[in-house]
């Protein structure tokens, strides 16, 4: 079921009446309803996948309870460590057989040897990584004696599968997510305004601007052996673009529903495209993901509080490792490694002056050298998406090469400008810019005939762009 | 929970105001603009032309009636108002609002067995989407209300806007400005509204095709003949004189003979009942070769152009 669905639209009311009006004030029964919610959501695309599920929400359960039981710290270790290998078997199966596979196959050709194919046959199910990494950071918080095992296994698959999040994140740590399971929930009447300021911005990102963008990035990708330069260059910026607003509009729309529901989620976006440098970059580009690398495998591998070689290391593990878990491609691999890189300048010639909290900070406009160096860091970042974008290592080269190569201007533009989609993007970056410093871009300090009216252009935007009939997917549920 | 209710009602009020508006703005600038791309619409905005025939039906009609060649032969002038995927219903939409503001002295109909089941015979039998700024003109309406669930067509008359929401790839208004910018030339004006399938290869259809036939049993569908008759009284009412023309199909592909037997009885008495003549090339020896079809039931350029001769030959014999 996709949240820019008209299906879903349903869904959600029925579920949002009866959690609030029914089972109000029970929250063992919330916790039911909303797992029975959410396999309905996540069975709508494959009944099969909740199998796989459940298996695995049962195993973190299970891994917590041993880890628990277990005092010794050298058992607990070894169960630590049995926990997180079978749960990335698990994913490494699903996601990554076939890669390493083939690439397996490949070096074996290369080498002259005569090799039979032995990739399978292998769906990936939806959301695999999410939840996978929900089980991880449930077993390493129960073993670090920063969360209590619990014995409820209905709020634990609650945690598991919670439906607004369960297919793209924001990747929850079980610590800061699976006490909210126990708490009793109140209806807020701020928090929900606020949800609904998240939903609002969110499908506006989703279906105004990473949808329209994303047929013209598609289009010129589809065709860049034709293309000029000049247009190469904007089919980078739009794909910079929907990227950003297709994962963003979606875990927008997550934590808008999240509060609806009584739930704080971590922030995933803080306008990432306002960042100077690329460090900032990633302290402000998929939150939870960086903070779950972070908490998970950088600080444990002894963070930077190390020499500069090593520290150097750790980031290029923790960005290796964050490339190969949005895909089984080299395409991915690269675009990691390619961040550690870029990286390199802060570990080695770390920057003196300290970068206030955001861009223009206290002032209305930025500095010229903070135009400079959010500039920089925007076309170090859509470098980087080029890879990210291709479907292999050759065709991302090939891309770059017809940039520096072809001319240009264009000879002329077909059926329609690609330059259409600029004042939308004029509004999106104008909103982004006015409230950098919120947590909701929407969250307008204007008197409420503003903000309204505001609103209503927006509600109007989307409903002109939305495809009732073939509703888009979101990029990241294939990762 | 009190005061969201309460907001969020009012905030939908005001939305639901705005929506009237703005379906009204809708339906005055895609009634008067349209983007002359699609053959309905490129139809729809024809004003002026007098014609001595207009030719109508499915792709039947649209590809494989070669008007402008049609014209040379029987020394006429006509025009090609078919179009792809429609139903006698969708037909009668067309017909009505071209008539508003052209004048014909005949009208070819195509019948065949698919328009007589449009439901399984065509994809999208009516194309609601096309029609969306002339809703709530009593006559259109109506189509609408006999061819859309009726969920669908209550939710559109209460939430105007809902409609131009659905279908808003077709209701850009960055497009029709583009459109009426540039004005890009169509095709279809050379042609008398004709688009001739010009690639031979035939299109053999394979088991997972949706393939318009009625297999086994036989059936009329009772909308596909009520709005048979409307298009017979509509064209009484205006003089218009009609001509039932069954266009040829590649028999030898999947239609049961005894349903083919059956329905050509029918037609042949729906056309003695209505007074009407009637020229069948349903199962046209001279053209039950492979090399004269695109697939089962279009021919290619070759064929639309014997086609077309014998079609000139027998309008002739009738006049």
């Amino acid at each position: 079921m996709l949240f820019n669905s008209f299906v879903f639209l349903v869904f959600f009311c029925i579920v949002f009446l009866v959690y609030w009006f029914v089972l109000s004030n029970r929250v063992k029964w919330q916790n039911f309803f909303l797992c029975v919610a959410s396999c309905v959501f996540y069975g709508w695309w494959d009944y099969r996948f909740l199998i796989l599920m459940s298996l695995s929400s049962l195993f973190g359960f299970a891994s917590g309870y041993w880890i628990e039981r277990r005092k010794e710290p050298m058992h607990r270790k070894l169960l630590l460590s049995s926990t997180i290998a079978a749960n990335l078997l698990f994913l490494g199966f699903f996601k990554y057989y076939n890669f390493f596979a083939s690439s397996f196959s490949e070096l074996l050709s290369t080498a002259g040897f005569r090799v039979d194919d032995f990739t399978l046959k292998i769906i990936l199910p939806i959301g695999i990584s999410f939840y996978t990494f929900h089980n991880i950071s449930y077993a390493i918080d129960v073993y670090r004696k920063e969360l209590k095992p619990t014995s409820d296994v209905v709020a634990y698959f609650a945690f598991i599968s919670f439906f607004p999040q369960l297919v793209a994140g924001p990747i929850m740590k079980a610590k800061d997510f699976l006490p909210q399971f126990f708490v009793k929930r109140h209806f807020d009447y701020a928090r929900a305004v606020q949800g609904l300021r998240f939903i609002l911005w969110g499908y506006f990102k989703k279906i105004v601007i990473a949808d329209g963008c994303g047929v013209l990035a598609d289009g010129i990708f589809e065709s860049y052996k034709t293309q000029p330069s000049s247009v190469l260059l904007l089919g980078v910026f739009y794909f910079a673009v929907q990227i950003y607003c297709d994962f963003s509009g979606y875990t927008d729309i997550a934590i808008g529903l999240g509060k609806l529901f009584g739930f704080e989620f971590t922030l995933n976006f803080r306008t990432p495209y306002f960042s100077r440098s690329i460090p900032e970059f990633w302290r402000r580009w998929h939150i939870s993901l960086t903070s779950w690398f972070r908490d998970y495998i950088y600080i444990p591998l002894g963070g930077n509080r190390v020499s500069k070689i090593k520290a150097f290391r750790n980031i290029l593990i923790v960005f290796f490792l964050s490339g190969l878990w949005h895909g089984a491609n080299w395409t991915y691999v690269v675009w990691g490694v390619l961040y550690a890189v870029m990286y390199i300048p802060s570990i080695f010639f770390p920057d003196k002056e300290k970068l206030t909290p955001y861009i223009g900070y206290g002032k209305k406009i930025p500095s010229v050298k903070e135009v400079a160096q959010v500039t920089i860091t925007f076309i170090l970042v859509c470098i980087a998406w080029v890879f990210f974008r291709s479907v292999s290592l050759a065709e991302a080269l090939h891309y770059f090469e017809a940039i520096a190569m072809h001319s240009f201007m264009p000879q002329s533009y077909y059926y329609f400008s690609p330059l259409h989609m600029f004042p939308f993007l004029v509004l999106l970056f104008s909103i982004e810019w006015i409230n950098r410093d919120k947590e909701c871009q929407l969250d307008l300090s204007y008197g409420r005939g503003i903000r309204w009216t505001i609103y209503l252009i927006l509600v109007f935007m989307i409903l002109f762009n939305i495809n009732f009939h073939k509703p888009t997917e979101f990029i990241y549920f294939q990762f | 929970m009190k005061p969201l209710v309460l907001r969020s009602l009012l905030f939908l009020l005001i939305a639901y105001t705005i929506s009237v508006c703005l379906s009204w703005g809708y339906t005055a600038l895609f009634t008067h603009y349209k983007s002359n791309q699609s053959k309905r619409n490129w139809t729809l905005v024809r004003k002026g032309d007098t014609m001595d025939y207009a030719t109508i039906g499915s792709s039947r009609v649209f590809h494989m009636i070669d008007v402008p060649l049609l014209n040379t032969l029987i020394g006429k002038k006509g025009m090609n108002i078919g179009t792809s995927g429609s139903s006698f219903s969708d037909n009668y939409a067309l017909l009505v609002k071209y008539l508003e503001h052209n004048q014909i002295k005949s009208l070819i109909l195509n019948v065949d067995e698919m328009g007589f089941h449009s439901t399984t015979g065509y994809h999208y039998p009516f194309a609601d989407y096309e029609y969306m700024p002339y809703f709530f003109e009593d006559t259109i309406n109506q189509i609408f209300k006999d061819n859309v669930p009726l969920w669908k067509y209550y939710l559109w008359t209460t939430v105007p806007i809902s409609r131009y929401i659905e279908f808003n790839e077709h209701y850009e208004i960055g497009v029709l400005l583009w459109l009426n910018t540039t004005k890009p030339l169509c095709k279809l004006d050379t042609t008398a509204g004709t688009e001739l399938l010009y690639n031979m290869k035939y299109k053999k259809f394979s088991s997972t095709d949706t393939v318009p036939v009625v297999s086994d049993t036989f059936k009329i569908e009772s909308r596909d003949e009520i709005y048979f008759g409307k298009i017979v009284s509509l064209c009484r009412k205006k003089n218009i004189k009609v001509i039932l023309v069954t266009t040829p199909l590649y028999c030898k592909g999947i239609y049961a003979p005894s349903n083919r037997l059956k329905f050509q009885t029918y037609i042949e008495q729906l056309a003695q009942k209505e007074k009407l003549p009637y020229i069948n090339f349903y199962e046209e020896n001279r053209l039950q070769n492979i090399r004269y079809f695109r697939d089962l039931t279009h021919t290619n350029i070759q064929g639309t152009r014997i086609y077309t001769r014998y079609l000139a030959s027998k309008l002739k014999e009738l006049d």
